[in-house]
């Protein structure tokens, strides 16, 4: 009994923390296909805003994506190094004591 | 080519990197900042400056309240998704490790709308109360709005931390005749206290530094972030914009140092 009251205190908790990142990202996601924000759901669902936002910021979001694999090149280079341990000049253990 | 050259010549983009966009950098910025009218004392006038030692003092203040709801909340709930297995398990981990993907200024734009003036918080204690609460643009909401980005982060350390934890260890507790509460408090936390200082750090140095959010909800409150900012933009006073960069800087990296130090190193592999 006092098992299952833990766990479902636990998992009461959980979930409140899951709401609480999940719920705005949900608003922002419906905010985004409502027709007229300040008036809430009831004034129906579009896709205008979504459109809109396609055509006035394709080559943004494009540019976005660009800037990441860039960056995701320049970091897999950059830390491609083989272990630390392995170059003695950077603090590696002495030859002898490999196997 | 010797074995030895090769594995060396491998660290030469770490270090060309390293050098152009992280030392060169950093130097410019600590000289800028003492290159005003001033000299060095722009460095002591984030001490001595009322206004500077306020926001600095409040910064630190919200970030150390940011980190210890952080590990509170994710403490409980990582213990809890690692220790137990029921369905729906996966999508509820999926659904708290979601913010990661979001920026700054998202999260920013996400607290106005749980919290501002149209917001559902407003909304639904306006049809409660019959007064909207709106607090989006107040330390409280800045708190919220740290608290969104730092959960995820804290909680995937602490499960992993928990994953890794020797069962039987507990076993021996249980079989000695510790109730549940005593497990926890002597055996379990104190042997996830390395996690919780790496990942305390790590929410801590993000909250101190975290711009984004900060520059959606922060109209009315001055951070340390935010203060750079209005410095360099506003005031055009690029001198202590620098001095402000470098202290904190230099405040983020005493408490990674600290956090990796007293953790063993995990704080590197955590970040």
């Amino acid at each position: 009994m006092r098992e299952r009251l833990i766990f479902a205190g636990q998992l009461l908790f959980t979930l409140l923390v899951a709401a609480f990142l999940i719920v705005p990202a949900f608003l922002s996601m419906l905010a985004g296909v409502t027709a007229n924000y300040f008036r809430g759901i009831a004034s129906g669902f579009t896709l205008q805003w979504v459109i809109q936002v396609w055509d006035l910021y394709a080559e943004t979001i494009a540019r976005s994506l660009l800037i990441a694999v860039a960056t995701l090149v320049v970091t897999i280079v950059v830390g491609s190094r083989p272990p630390m341990r392995s170059i003695p000049a950077v603090g590696g253990l002495p030859a002898s004591w490999k196997r | 080519m010797s074995r030895a050259t090769f594995l060396r010549l491998c660290l030469l983009p770490l270090a060309a990197v390293v050098m152009a966009f992280f030392v060169l950098p950093m130097a410019r910025l600590a000289i800028v900042g003492a290159s005003g009218e001033t000299g060095l004392r722009a460095y002591s006038a984030i001490l001595l400056e009322p206004r500077y030692r306020a926001t600095l003092i409040n910064t630190v203040l919200l970030a150390a309240a940011t980190t210890a709801a952080t590990i509170v909340i994710a403490a409980i709930a990582g213990l809890f998704l690692q220790r137990h297995r029921f369905p729906g398990r996966a999508v509820l981990t999926a659904m708290l490790t979601f913010p990661l993907a979001f920026p700054g200024v998202v999260v920013g734009f996400m607290i106005i709308l749980l919290a501002g003036r149209q917001g559902l918080v407003g909304d639904m204690t306006g049809r409660l109360l019959g007064e909207k609460i709106v607090f989006a643009y107040s330390i409280q909401g800045l708190f919220l709005g740290y608290l969104y980005f730092s959960i995820p982060r804290v909680i995937l350390t602490i499960m992993a931390a928990v994953e890794k934890l020797d069962p039987a260890l507990e076993e021996a507790a249980r079989a000695l005749g510790a109730g549940p509460w005593a497990v926890h408090r002597d055996v379990i936390l104190p042997a996830l206290g390395p996690a919780f200082v790496a990942s305390s750090a790590i929410a801590f140095a993000t909250a101190m530094g975290a711009f984004g959010t900060a520059f959606t909800l922060a109209t009315n409150i001055d951070v340390l972030p935010m203060l750079i900012y209005t410095e360099f933009t506003l005031s055009a006073n690029i001198t202590m914009a620098a001095a402000l960069s470098v202290g904190l800087g230099l405040v983020a990296w005493v408490i990674l140092a600290l956090g990796r130090s007293l953790s063993g190193g995990v704080v590197a592999a955590a970040g």
